[in-house]
């Protein structure tokens, strides 16, 4: 499973190659990082059919998370992308756009990483 | 007559130039060139006054015997019927006696009438050849017996002698002149004149025309001018010189009664009396034309006027019981001259007005210069010298008393008149000052007023700053939570990695594969890493969230810019996101990295840098909500070095700012933001702060609905 992570955090990137150590070390698991919407959409242009699952924040600066997440939903239809929001404000405004925007799942920071793997799991 | 008045006044001039010695003859002969050619002085009478026989007392059978012509009177006394005090006759005089005189008359006054009269102070019979022929007053015996008669304006008695030889006989008393002590006269006797009937009419005439109506001037004259004066005073007090005047003048107009009474007042008596009060009057009258001149002119009465009023005084008292003139006249002259001296002192200290009584003065002077010159010519008559004496002297003096006194009013109407427009103005001034005075407290309270606003907005002020401070903190905490969220999510999930790899590293060290428990401990001394610099970084924004809150100004310390602006961004980009959800924005730093950290306030920067970022924010939302999808929010901070300064550049591609309001954002209160969202503080305590905190400077480029750039320019020492 090929997994888009998008957050203007660069130690994000760390952080899940350490959460996934295993799951990237068995193959079960593989992470593209982008930084920004931006940059997270350049990505899916040049790997459309890679991604399956794309965990992105909402607050970022240029490209909002629900940004992407609208026209991730827009462009890519096949197949469609599972698209997770993450947020530090688990508000329900954010929850609810997210929703209405077609985002499948929404997780709030501090993120569980043990929950995390469950739902990946599940969507696998 | 009225020469008595002039013998008085001229007496130490022409003291005995009148009396000439008289041959003794013993009869009078009579000429008709003797009554031609008689000067005004006996209003032109021949005065027979020398070489009469005279006979003490009066005998029963004297008035049988004595007054025939051919009683033989030879063994009788020579005397002159004047019976002037120093030269009484040998045999005596004790008030009444006989006078008989030889009289010879020319040819070429035979046949004509002639006119005969006395003049005296006492009474007198006169027989002629015999006969009775004319009676003045009563002769008597005794003083109380004796009705005087002042024979001065007696109608001249006419007599025709038809023979050359005559015998005059006069039955004389004069017990009233000689116990009354005439003062101005010093003769007890009797003249007997004698003169051409028409001259003396004409004489007589002349004075009934002019004489008379004179006379009544000189007295209504001067009483006219004390009356108005005299009322003057009575209607203002304060104003004496109108009184002392009136009593000038009306000393003057009693001096016309007084002579005119003395010398026609046909009772002897009375006219007696009152000529004996002429040296005391004459004394006195000048000291009141004095006080006067002295109320004019000094404001104190000098102690000169005492002088003259008690030496008047005693002057007066003196004359009239030793019935000498002379000191009268010298005080008199005195007098007069001391008021001409005032006068003359007044003109040259140039005392509005006195060269009118200056002229006053010379009018009288020259009238009796003219005076003199006619006595010495003997061109004399009593009409002019009524003339000069009243009408071009005294009158005059008195006039232009008078004129001085009303110039002297209207001098004061006029001072008044200016004095009340002064006042007048001054009033206005006044109300002016006063409406000023009210004004100027007016301004006081209100610049107290102001004062207290001004104090109570300083003390509010410093409240908004810390508001302003404590709002934008208010902004900045969704996002300040958001940036301690993120690092401390950051030190949690490495600090579980880490207990992970522990663990794992564990089983490897037990499984005895060293290379991969390396590899883990490796992992683990990162992830360190990153827990700790994610700790520092959640520590430094809650340093500088504290730093933000804190009132007073902090020190000035060695400060890293660029870590200041990227944390500013971050802080407000994430303050605006928490505001508005819908918020993005991108966000561009160009941080030149070779900056070295400057001594700035970093919380006092970090307040402009923070608000810069939120008004830029805040732009380029605005613009968006208008633009929706063409328009890409962009938001770039970047710092560079320039010379010897630094600069932070905060541009974003909002809205801009107009040209009507781009002069007006760094004032104090003033927004575009609505009423609510803004304390209008942002900008203008930004620019406080760093021209002032700081001595740099604070721009703004800007082109409306393009973009807005605030450069900050701090000094640079590296």
């Amino acid at each position: 499973m090929k997994i888009l992570v998008v957050d203007d955090e660069k130690d994000v990137q760390v952080l899940f190659e350490q959460r996934f150590r295993k799951e990237m070390k068995n193959g079960e698991m593989q992470f593209a990082f982008a930084f920004s919407g931006e940059e997270a959409l350049q990505y899916l242009s040049t790997h459309e059919q890679e991604a399956v699952l794309i965990l992105s924040d909402i607050n970022m600066p240029g490209m909002s998370g629900l940004e992407l997440l609208r026209k991730i939903k827009q462009d890519y239809h096949e197949p469609p992308p599972v698209v997770m929001m993450i947020t530090a404000y688990g508000d329900a405004e954010n929850y609810n756009q997210a929703t209405q925007l077609g985002a499948d799942d929404f997780l709030t920071k501090p993120v569980d990483f043990n929950v995390l793997k469950e739902k990946l799991k599940a969507i696998h | 007559m009225r020469k008595r008045l002039l013998l008085i006044l001229t007496a130490f001039i022409f003291s005995s130039s009148f009396l000439a010695a008289q041959e003794i003859r013993d009869h009078f002969f009579l000429t008709d060139s003797m009554l031609r050619n008689l000067s005004w002085f006996n209003n032109k009478y021949l005065e027979i006054t020398g070489n009469w026989k005279y006979h003490a007392g009066d005998p029963k059978e004297a008035l049988a015997e004595w007054t025939k012509p051919g009683f033989d009177d030879k063994a009788w006394e020579t005397v002159k019927t004047t019976l002037h005090v120093d030269s009484l006759p040998k045999s005596g005089w004790n008030g009444i006696g006989w006078f008989r005189l030889h009289l010879v008359i020319d040819s070429g006054l035979l046949n004509k009438p002639l006119a005969l009269n006395v003049i005296h102070s006492g009474a007198s019979e006169i027989y002629l050849d015999g006969k009775l022929f004319a009676r003045f007053g009563r002769v008597g015996t005794t003083g109380s017996e004796e009705i005087g008669f002042n024979a001065t304006t007696l109608v001249p008695h006419l007599v025709i002698f038809n023979q050359p030889q005559h015998v005059i006989a006069i039955r004389y008393s004069g017990f009233n002149v000689l116990q009354n002590k005439p003062p101005t006269i010093n003769e007890l006797g009797f003249k007997m004149v004698v003169g051409d009937p028409a001259e003396v009419n004409k004489s007589v005439l002349s004075h009934g025309i002019f004489f008379r109506p004179l006379e009544a001037l000189a007295i209504a004259i001067p009483f006219t001018f004390a009356l108005i004066h005299f009322i003057l005073f009575l209607f203002y007090r304060r104003e004496k010189s109108n009184l002392y005047f009136a009593l000038f003048a009306f000393t003057l107009a009693i001096w016309g009664i007084l002579e005119h009474e003395a010398v026609s007042n046909s009772n002897a008596a009375l006219s007696l009396q009152l000529k004996r009060l002429w040296l005391p009057y004459l004394a006195l009258m000048p000291v009141m034309g004095l006080r006067f001149l002295y109320s004019l002119f000094y404001k104190k009465i000098p102690k000169s006027f005492w002088f003259f009023l008690f030496a008047s005084l005693g002057i007066a008292v003196w004359s009239w019981f030793s019935l000498t003139g002379i000191l009268s006249l010298i005080l008199f002259i005195l007098s007069l001259a001391e008021m001409i001296r005032l006068v003359i002192v007044a003109m040259r200290k140039k005392t509005p007005g006195a060269w009118i009584i200056g002229v006053g003065f010379a009018a009288f002077c020259i009238s009796w210069v003219l005076i003199l010159v006619l006595l010495i010519t003997n061109n004399f008559s009593l009409t002019l010298w009524y003339i000069l004496i009243y009408l071009t002297g005294i009158l005059p003096i008195l006039l232009s008393m008078s004129v001085y006194l009303s110039q002297r009013v209207a001098f004061t109407y006029k001072n008044l008149e200016s004095e009340i427009k002064n006042s007048l103005e001054l009033r206005l001034e006044n109300a002016r000052n006063e409406t000023e005075l009210k004004k100027a407290s007016e301004l006081k309270a209100a610049y107290e007023a102001l004062e207290v606003a001004h104090s109570n907005l300083k003390a509010t002020q410093s409240q908004l700053i810390q508001s302003e401070k404590m709002a934008s903190l208010g902004e900045l905490t969704a996002g300040i939570a958001h940036e301690i969220q993120n690092p401390l999510n950051f030190v949690n999930n490495f600090s579980e990695v880490n207990t992970e790899l522990i663990e794992e590293m564990k089983e490897e060290l037990k499984a005895g594969k060293t290379a991969d428990a390396i590899s883990l401990a490796d992992d683990i001394k990162a992830n360190n890493e990153k827990i700790a610099f994610h700790g520092k970084r959640a520590d430094s924004i809650v340093k500088g969230m504290l730093q933000h809150s804190r009132n007073n100004s902090g020190q000035k310390e060695l400060t890293d810019i660029n870590n200041l602006v990227d944390e500013c961004l971050r802080l407000s980009f994430h303050g605006m996101r928490a505001k508005d959800k819908s918020f993005n924005a991108k966000t561009e730093t160009s941080l030149d990295n070779s900056l070295s950290p400057v001594t700035v306030v970093s919380q006092e920067i970090g307040r402009v840098l923070l608000n810069l970022f939120t008004n830029a924010f805040y732009s380029v939302m605005q613009k968006k909500k208008t633009n929706g999808e063409n328009y890409s929010p962009v938001v770039t901070a970047s710092t560079f070095k320039e010379g010897n300064t630094v600069k932070i550049i905060v541009r974003d591609n909002g809205n801009g700012i107009s040209q009507k309001v781009i002069d007006k954002i760094f004032q104090p209160f003033f927004t575009t933001k609505p009423t609510g969202e803004g304390t209008g503080l942002g900008l203008s305590m930004s620019y406080d702060i760093i021209t002032k905190g700081h001595g740099g400077d604070l721009n703004v480029e800007t082109k409306e609905g393009e973009f807005a750039q605030f450069t900050i320019i701090l000094p640079y020492k590296p």
